[in-house]
């Protein structure tokens, strides 16, 4: 069966629906860090997403799955290498102070989740605000 | 000597001088725009810095950058051509937005001041927006 997740940030909420086939480590590895409480950010390099830094997903040495760089609105996406998670509510590519970067798609926001990805967007001017992950049902 | 500007964020206060000699027209542009009271909001492409828009005024003027860079050292304050962005950096910055790097020029860096003032700017990561007021230091 399909696993899905429960993000909530800022008083709004969205499921997501890991991407188990593509990305089976990564997938993996986030479900069995959840349920997570964590600081949300507003990116600093990749424009229009925002990120978490989850400790139990840095692994430097975990292949990167499903790669992407470009990223669309409603995209979860990990950087194993820092042990972040990113959501992207508009353009936005995985870059860093190098340049351009990857990081693995491991999930995407189910349906409309225009309320939720508005509360991304919110987080660049507002200021962080805490991101709640778990698995959805639990 | 190079005039001078008050620069204050959030309560704290420094001091910044013009970069006449690199860019006599955006500074002199600059100059005749102040006093500047307006939003700084964290950048989301660019890095380790801030933006705000300084306003239709003087730096509309100027069609074209002078003395281009890509890289915005910490506690240099930079401008778009036509005044349409203005960037105030506090630790590494490049100008980029979705399509990649771009130039800008520089205008004033941080003389008096300058580790208070850029800790403030790199709290807005944390808490948001704020208010920038550029004045002439006379």
């Amino acid at each position: 069966m399909t696993k899905q997740i429960e993000l909530s940030l800022d008083g709004a909420t969205a499921t997501a629906t890991l991407h188990e086939r593509e990305a089976p480590k990564t997938a993996q590895r986030l479900w069995d860090a959840l349920p997570v409480d964590a600081k949300f950010w507003h990116g600093r390099w990749s424009g229009s997403a925002g990120y978490a830094l989850i400790p139990a997903l840095q692994d430097p040495a975990a292949p990167l799955e499903n790669r992407m760089s470009i990223l669309a609105p409603g995209m979860v996406v990990v950087r194993s290498d820092h042990g972040e998670v990113m959501i992207c509510y508009g353009p936005a590519q995985v870059r860093e102070l190098a340049g351009n970067a990857w990081a693995a798609h491991v999930a995407t926001l189910d349906g409309d989740a225009s309320v939720f990805l508005a509360a991304v967007a919110r987080v660049q001017h507002a200021g962080a605000k805490q991101l709640v992950v778990r698995r959805k049902g639990a | 000597m190079a005039r001078r500007v008050r620069v204050e964020v959030g309560g704290v206060r420094a001091v910044a001088e013009l970069c006449e000699d690199l860019s006599p027209k955006t500074t002199e542009a600059f100059w005749q725009s102040l006093p500047i009271e307006t939003t700084l909001a964290p950048a989301k492409w660019s890095g380790q810095a801030c933006y705000f828009l300084p306003g239709a005024g003087p730096l509309k003027a100027v069609s074209e950058n002078e003395s281009p860079v890509c890289a915005i050292y910490p506690g240099y304050i930079v401008t778009r051509p036509g005044g349409s962005e203005a960037l105030f950096a506090y630790g590494s910055s490049e100008y980029r937005w979705a399509v990649g790097t771009d130039y800008v020029t520089r205008v004033a860096r941080l003389v008096e001041g300058r580790a208070a003032m850029l800790r403030t700017l790199a709290e807005t990561h944390d808490s948001g927006d704020t208010t920038i007021r550029i004045s002439r230091e006379e």
